[in-house]
């Protein structure tokens, strides 16, 4: 009997039960992410002296708690698996595992994606037009994501950009793995696993190319890649086979989770 | 609708649990499964449930691969675990939110079952004492209509009233065909309502029949003395001996549950040709 069966009905029942079941830990997370958000810039303009925010202060300081806020969130992905009796209750309901992996994909990463801009604006224009009102010298610059955006990658080439938000949904994706194979401190064992991985590549990398001398065995290319452009082309093919191996391997732990 | 064969799992570096199980059970009864500690009851029926997966040898539930967790297996199972989740939100809520990946779920059920129990629908969950949420899963469970019903230990938790309403509902609520699996310690909550019995001992299931058979074969007792008693098996109990004889013909007794459990798992109870005439 094929477990790959995906029913649309099933998709949105799974999806409703999550929300009814975790509306009010969603809610109260939601205004978290808010106050934090208000709070922290509140903290970094008053070190600097109650300067003026432009578009590209909000688009770095978006870039800045997107990463950490979507790294806690996906990295707490799968929550029935850190207790065996939410797992039993989880992995019973009547859904088969492509139904209960996509509907974890929406919430965790998805809805942040969706999600956290709003609240985002919604924090930062609450604060600048707050501060503006209590300090006299703030001029409140609304904030607009495009205009952010051009000026934050204003020198950018559009491969570098893919580049960049491929590195960053790259980072959550991990995290989310993370959530699937572990237990305990999952975000916390990402982390290093992925420290370490990522240690490793750099000292293999450091061997070869320092070390073995590689890179003066031919001038022009580094590890047959020739320039900048293909550098980077390469690295966004691999890190799309990375993102896709790891996801595949959320849903196989997902599948071959046992209580 | 279950059937087993062969099968062979085991815990790390632990003896293998079940060492060649094989059984067969069929719909339309309230099966009991009994064994001693360790003997692993649980672990079969998490097996069943599509939590463990099998080591080698076959094992199909409705003709599913349990260890796969189809969705159309799942809808037509339901297991009650012995230690379970309930979220914080209303029995009201709860219901909305997990009746619909049910087909056969039946409300009219659940609202008699749940008026049995004394469970106000409003009331969250998280305020419930464990008897009380034991009380509404074991009520959602009977109202999802489900094929197989497993429960494990399900009388745990109960208070005196609610065993007695607990053998009551679940008597009353069956469909044709339906199997209910139950796993307990507690034989006494479970007596009068069992059709069938398994026991399970050392990776083997040493029993299987079902009560009638058993009321056929034995009469179970107890007297001061023993004296003029043909006992296949006896044992000491508060005011004289329990005993099981060679069923007579004209006098039918209860199935003692308890002391069928120990004569079987003792190995000591004797056949019918071997009887025991204590002069």
């Amino acid at each position: 009997m094929s477990t790959l069966s995906f029913s649309p009905t099933r998709f949105y029942y799974l999806l409703r039960a999550n929300v009814l079941e975790n509306y009010k830990t969603m809610a109260m997370m939601l205004g978290g992410i808010f106050l934090a958000l208000v709070f922290v810039m509140y903290l970094i303009q008053l070190s600097n002296n109650m300067g003026s925010w432009d578009n590209q202060h909000y688009m770095t300081y978006f870039i800045i708690s997107f990463l950490i806020t979507g790294l806690l969130y996906s990295g707490h992905a799968f929550p029935a698996f850190r207790n065996k009796e939410k797992a039993i209750h989880y992995l019973t309901l009547p859904a088969s595992g492509g139904e209960k992996f996509a509907v974890e994909i929406v919430i965790r990463l998805l809805s942040l994606l969706i999600i956290y801009p709003i609240i985002f604006w919604l924090a930062v224009s609450f604060e600048s037009s707050l501060v503006e009102k209590i300090y006299e010298r703030y001029e409140y610059i609304p904030f607009v994501f495009q205009s952010g955006f051009n000026d934050f990658f204003r020198n950018a080439e559009p491969i570098q950009k893919t580049l960049f938000f491929m590195g960053l949904i790259g980072l959550m994706i991990t995290a989310f793995t993370g959530a699937s194979s572990f237990k305990r401190f999952p975000f916390v064992k990402s982390v290093l696993i992925f420290g370490v991985l990522l240690g490793f590549f750099i000292v293999i990398a450091w061997l070869l190319l320092d070390v073995m001398d590689l890179k003066s065995y031919r001038k022009d290319t580094i590890l047959f890649i020739s320039s900048e452009i293909e550098m980077a082309r390469t690295v966004i093919v691999g890190l799309a086979i990375a993102m896709t191996g790891l996801l595949s391997a959320a849903y196989f732990k997902l599948k071959e989770k046992e209580v | 609708m279950i059937h087993i064969e062969n099968l062979l799992f085991g815990y790390r570096k632990r003896e293998p649990l079940f060492d060649g199980l094989n059984l067969e059970v069929t719909g339309g009864s309230v099966t009991g499964l009994l064994g001693k500690n360790g003997a692993g009851k649980t672990t079969l029926l998490k097996m069943m449930a599509g939590l463990i997966r099998p080591g080698k040898g076959s094992l199909s539930v409705m003709g599913f691969e349990p260890q796969n967790r189809p969705a159309s297996m799942l809808s037509d199972l339901f297991f009650v675990p012995e230690e379970f989740y309930t979220p914080s939100m209303s029995i009201k809520l709860y219901v909305d939110a997990y009746s619909v990946f049910y087909p056969k779920f039946d409300h009219a059920l659940l609202h008699k079952t749940l008026a049995e129990f004394e469970l106000d629908q409003q009331k969250s969950l998280k305020n419930m004492s464990y008897g009380q949420k034991k009380k509404f899963l074991i009520s959602f469970a009977l109202a999802t209509r489900c094929n197989l019903l497993i429960l494990d230990e399900p009388t745990n938790g109960l208070d005196i009233p609610g065993k007695a309403l607990f053998r009551k509902i679940v008597a009353g609520s069956l469909s044709e065909g339906q199997l209910v699996l139950i796993s307990t310690h507690q034989v006494r909550d479970v007596e009068n309502l069992l059709d069938q019995l398994i026991i399970l001992d050392r990776g083997q299931v040493i029993f299987k029949e079902t009560i009638h058979q058993v009321s056929e074969q034995y009469e179970f007792g107890l007297g001061h003395k023993l004296e003029g008693t043909e006992a296949l098996y006896y044992e000491q109990a508060p005011g004289g001996y329990k005993y099981i004889a060679p069923a007579s013909e004209f006098n039918e007794s209860p199935v003692d549950l308890e002391i069928l459990f120990n004569a079987i798992t003792s190995g000591n109870l004797k056949t019918k040709d071997h009887v025991n005439t204590i002069l």
